[in-house]
This record gives C-alpha cells, structure tokens and sequence, in this order.
C-alpha cells in the first residue's frame, strides 16, 4: 500500500471433498478439517469439519523492524456440506493482529493472537506464507 | 482534586529525588579527579594532578592475559536485550524530568583535567584542537605512507568478519593484513578506512598503519606451508581464486583493499567498554567515564561510523625493558564510516536508527507504519561506489546512532563539547587532505566526501555550541583574561558580546559582580583590589548556551586560571 513496508494481504482457501463412485459417505477424516494452513484464527484448530470449507482473511502488514511487521486480521471461515450451504450468514469471524517474520520468498513465521465468539486463540506458525 | 495540584504534588514527590541526583553530581564534581572517586575497589597509588597534561598510565607491568568480550555477547547484551532494558528504566525515566528540569543527573567524565581537557595517555593524544596539524602531515597518519612491497606471501587466509582477506608478509618482510573491497565497489570500505583513521589520528585516537592499496593476482602467491597444509591449516591457489572473485576489481584488472600493518607489541584483544582490562593495573578509570571515549560519539556522528563495538577497539601489549611494558589502546576497523559498511554500502537505516530501535518500533506499530522515518527521507545513495549512501542535509548530529555503545549513553554535555570543539577544529584544507589520503580513483568521491564532511562539520559545530557555550582556551595575559569564541573562531558566528558574572573572595566579604564585554577580554582589575580568588561565569549575551565557568587565583601578584569546566 503506496510503499513495500505497508502491504494489504488477501487470502482466500476453498476446500471441498466429494464422495466418487456410488457412495455418498465420506469417512470423517476425509473431510476439510479447519487446521494447518485452513486454521481459523479465532478457533481452536480443527474446530469445524465438513465437505466443503472457505476462509477468507485480509491482513494489514506493516514493517516495524528489519524483517518484522505487525499484524491486523480480519478473517471468515465457514464449513457447509454443500457448496451451496456456504453463505455469509453462517460464517465464523475472527480478528487479531500479531507479528511476522519473513524469513525467505514464500515463507515466514507468524505469532498471532485471533479473537472469536468463542473466545481468544494464540498461534505460532513457521513455514510457507501468503 | 485539581489538575494543577496534582501535578503540583507530582512535582513535590519527586523532587527530593532530583534534588538528591544534582546534589550527588556536584560532589562528583568536586571530588579529585581519580580512580578513588569510582569506588574503593580500585584505588591509584597517586592522584591527577589538577592541572596535568599526562596522565601517566605507562607504568612498567607484566603482560596481562590476553582477554576481550565476546562479540555476540555484546550484541545480544547492547543491540538486543539493552534498548528494552533502557526504555523500561523507569528511574532513568525519573531522571530525564530532572534533567529538563536543569538537574544534573549524570556522571561527568573523571579523566579531565583542570582545564576541562583529556591529558595525553595510551588512549588518546591531544592533537588538532591543540595544535593544528598541518595538512602534509595529516595525510600521513600515524606515521607514514608505507605500501606493503610486492610480490606479496600470502600466509594465512582472514577468518571471522564480514570482508574477504588474508595475512601477507610483503617483499620486505612486514607482516599486514589485507581486506578486500567488496565486489562491484572498489574503494568503499578501504577509502572510508583511510579516510577515517586519517581523521581519528589527528583527533588524537591511536590508529594502525592502514593504506589503500591495489595488487593483481600476480602479486600473491601462497607460503608453500600453507599451500601444503603442512601446519594444519591449508589455502590453495583454488581457494585463493575464490576468495578474490568476492573483491571489487577496478578497471584495469587490479584489486582493491586496505592494507594493514601489524601493529608492534602483543594483541591482548578488544577491550570492553564495560570493565577494565584484568591484569592491567594502569587502566585506572571504568572506560564509561572515559571522556576521549564518551567524545567519540561526536566523531562518530561526524564522520558515521557506526560500527563502534567494542571488537573495533584492540590493545596491544608493548614491551619496553625486561619483559614489562604497557598497554597501547587502539580504534581499528573504521572503514564502516560514511556510506560504507564491510560488504557494500551501508544500508539506509544505519546511522539514523539502532538495528533494535524501541523509539522507531512503537512509533511505526501505532502509526500503522506511516511515520516515516529521516533515513528515508535523506538522499543517500550518491551513486558513487566508492562513497555509497552518505549524506548531509537531512542528518542531525545528536540523533546519530550506531550499536547503543554504553559509553556514548553516558556522554553528558560537556563530552559532547569536548567532541564537537575537536571536530570544529578540522579546516576545510584539512577535511580535504584527510580525504585526499585515500587516493580515490573518481574524482566525484573525493568532491562530495569533503563538501559533506565540512557540512556535517559546521551542523556538529552548530548544535553544539548552541548547548555548551564555545568559550574556551583562557589565559592571563598582560592584565586581562583573554578566551576565544569557538563560534567566531570557525566563522559560524559573528562578533558578538558577553556576560560575566564574578564571584571573588578576598580582604573583606565576598563580592558578586555582574558585566558586560564587547570583546573576548576581561581587564582582570575587574575582580577588586584584595581579592585573592574569583569564580567566572562567562556566558555569550543574549544566548542560551550554557557558561563557562572559570577561576582564577592569585598567586603572589599575578591570577593564574585555576579550573575552567564547560558548560
């Protein structure tokens, strides 16, 4: 944003999983699970499972020292068990803010602390990076 | 309750602490200056005289054990965990109200003498502002303009620090230690080197031999033990070969370094700005209060040489009879100054923020990163390689910052006088001179490092004697006091007056007078008749610059000056 120390990040992860064959079932650690890199961060990870999963996050990035910047998220997750039962109304919220440290092209570490309905969630996160 | 009174009552709450504070530095003030008045611990067999310009610290010792601080210690200690442990000092925090207040909180440095002046010791000489030096021999450094002579012998290669380099002992014997330009820049590090030490040496720092120097591959070969790894270690042309490719070549092929003569003498190791050298009964003072240490920040600033860690300091033992000898104290690798850093112009930020800037971190985290900070507003980069991102305009000479030197966080105002008057001492021909001494192949380099250096010279100037009125250099001659303006002195003023304010004692009751001078001079009958003492406060009229306070006793018939202290 007007210079590379001030950066708005988006982010948007769709996963979906559809039975093959003649099943309908799906065994239930087949489904998209929000943890890992689809970790909702407000929630606990792993806190929803379903067919299909969408988070959408926009992040303020902001330089403070060197390879450090600072943080403000916003973010929606939601899971549905169809693509058409995704709807904004049934989303998950989060906000939050934390550190960022970018260590090479792709990949940093991040600290970040996201607030929910269901209360406040701490992350630490190393690896690859939006 | 009322604002006002609150803050009233927040006032009187701390005001026995301030009080306490001013009334602690006075008595430091007073006190001899001494080892003694650093605590019982370390005590000196015999104290400065007053007005010494010796402070004899070559007394004959035995070899201390070679010593020095851990260099990643001193980062994690001073660049790390030392600004969070300095912006949460609460106490300290107290302290700076007192000091906008007028209180003196700080220590002032112990080595001066009665003249307010560092006596020459192993640390420092006194040279430029005492006596100019004159532009031919300021060129010469520490003491000549000796190349190593080729062919070189490469004995072993550079270990640690960021620059490619190695150990030679060139065709005369004399062992140096080559530091390549970093590749793409000739000229960078090795002219800021010359440039800076030429400077630091007629300052008064000791300096080693350094000379900017140029070779071809086929000046080196390599000492056939080291080829052969016969010692343990080994470099072989291959390796040679590689190491050159990170050098910076000039046009015609040739490399570009700094070349360094041994110093004479053992190599004890870097001291530590925190703690006196074991074994080294002759170092008398904590280096904190160490004025030609804490005065450094000024020449520093001046010339942005940021890197003053205590790894850049080295002391050498010399022996002079039977085995005993002295500890000769060091400035070395000062070739991160101006634009340069050891592999290729500095970045931006260094000089103007501390690599952990708690001040810059939380203005930038509430400002949501707007704030913007002065190195990005300087225009650095020159486009110069051999200068880098140097500049003058948007540099402020207080706000400097390199590696959060302990020293440089105890420099009080009158260091930073004592720094800046050294620094103002420097003329135009000789800022040129020093410049000249690096031999700089672009004529651009040489233009813009002097038109900087004199501009950041007349900022130092400027804001300094605006703190510490530049009154200085009294003497009794035919009848009167006679001192000169720094300030008119260097052109940065013009003629002006000033006030004096005399407190004599004598036959009779003490006598407080008040006047005005149009001139640098005070007919000394000013004072009285039977007055036997006098208290000066001398200050510029019309200037809110601290006086300078002087006095005078008389000694049968004639007033000889006593004690002179700086704002």
């Amino acid at each position: 944003m007007f210079a590379k120390r001030r950066v708005i990040a988006l982010r948007g992860v769709y996963a979906g999983v559809d039975p093959t064959g003649s099943t309908s079932t799906l065994p239930y650690y087949r489904l998209a699970s929000s943890d890992g890199a689809l970790r909702f961060a407000g929630y606990p990870t792993g806190r929803f499972r379903d067919r299909q999963l969408a988070l959408g996050r926009i992040e303020y990035r902001w330089t403070i020292v060197q390879r450090i910047s600072a943080i403000a998220l916003y973010e929606l997750g939601a899971v549905a068990p169809r693509t058409s039962a995704l709807a904004l109304s049934t989303t998950h919220r989060s906000y939050g803010g934390g550190l960022r440290l970018g260590m090479s092209e792709g990949s940093a570490a991040r600290l970040e602390i996201g607030k929910s309905t269901e209360g406040l969630e701490v992350n630490l996160q190393i690896g690859s990076d939006f | 309750m009322p604002r006002s009174s609150a803050v009233a009552r927040a006032l009187l709450a701390i005001l026995p602490l301030l009080t306490l504070c001013t009334l602690s530095a006075q008595a430091d003030e007073r006190a001899p200056t001494t080892a003694q008045t650093e605590g019982a611990a370390y005590t000196r067999a015999f104290t400065l005289a007053d007005s010494t310009w010796l402070d004899s610290d070559t007394v004959p010792i035995a070899q201390p054990p070679d010593w020095e601080p851990g260099l990643w210690g001193y980062y994690l200690r001073e660049c790390v965990f030392g600004p969070f442990e300095h912006a949460f000092d609460i106490p300290d925090k107290l302290l700076l109200a007192g000091r906008a207040l007028g209180a003196r909180t700080r220590r002032e440095a112990v080595d001066v003498n009665a003249f307010d002046e560092v006596p020459n010791s192993t640390w420092f000489t006194n040279r430029n502002h005492m006596r100019s030096v004159p532009a031919s021999q300021l060129a010469l450094g520490p003491d000549s303009t000796l190349l190593p002579a080729k062919p070189w012998t490469v004995k072993h290669a550079k270990h640690g620090g960021e620059t490619a380099g190695f150990q030679i002992k060139d065709a005369d014997g004399k062992k140096w230690l080559v530091k390549l330009d970093p590749r793409g820049y000739p000229q960078l590090s090795s002219g800021a080197d010359m440039v800076a030490r030429t400077l630091l040496h007629a300052a008064g720092y000791s300096v080693p031999h350094n000379e900017s120097v140029r070779f071809r591959r086929t000046d080196l070969k390599i000492d056939p033990e080291l080829l052969q790894g016969t010692k343990g270690e080994q470099f072989t042309e291959a390796n040679l070969d590689t190491m050159l490719q990170r050098g910076a070549v000039f046009e015609d092929g040739s490399y570009s370094a700094i070349g360094s003569l041994f110093l004479s003498g053992h190599a004890l190791g870097a001291p530590s700005s925190r703690r006196r050298r074991p074994g080294d009964a002759n170092d008398w003072y904590s280096h904190v209060n160490r004025r030609e240490l804490r005065g450094l920040y000024v020449l520093s600033s001046w010339l942005g040489f940021w890197d003053t860690k205590d790894a850049n300091y080295l002391d050498a033992f010399v022996a002079t009879r039977d085995s005993l000898g002295h500890v000769q104290h060091y400035l070395l690798d000062v070739g991160s100054s101006f634009g340069a850093q050891a592999n290729g112009p500095k970045a931006l930020w260094q000089g103007y923020e501390r690599f952990i800037d708690v001040g810059w971190i939380s203005r930038r985290l509430v400002t949501l990163g707007f704030a913007v900070e002065p190195w990005r507003k300087a225009r650095q980069e020159t486009g110069i390689p051999s200068v880098g991102n140097f500049e003058s305009t948007v540099y402020e000479p207080e706000r400097f910052t390199e590696w959060n030197n302990p020293v440089f966080r105890e420099m009080t105002d009158r260091d930073g006088y004592w720094g800046a008057k050294i620094v103002a001492s420097f003329s135009d021909g000789q800022i040129a001179a020093a410049v000249d001494a690096a031999r700089y192949d672009d004529p651009r380099a040489r233009d813009y490092l002097v038109r900087n250096l004199v501009q950041r010279r007349d900022k130092i100037a400027r804001y300094w004697f605006g703190r510490v009125a530049p009154l200085d250099f009294f003497a009794v001659e035919n009848g009167a006091l006679r001192f000169h303006d720094l300030a008119v002195d260097i052109g940065i003023a013009g003629a002006r007056g000033y006030d004096v304010e005399i407190q004599s004692e004598g036959r009779g009751a003490p006598a407080h007078k008040r006047m005005h001078l149009d001139r640098a001079e005070m007919p000394l009958n000013e004072i009285g008749n039977g007055r036997s003492r006098a208290s000066l406060e001398v200050g510029i009229a019309g200037d809110r610059a601290r006086s300078t306070h002087v006095e005078l006793i008389l000694r049968d018939t004639v007033w000889v000056i006593s004690r002179v202290r700086h704002g």
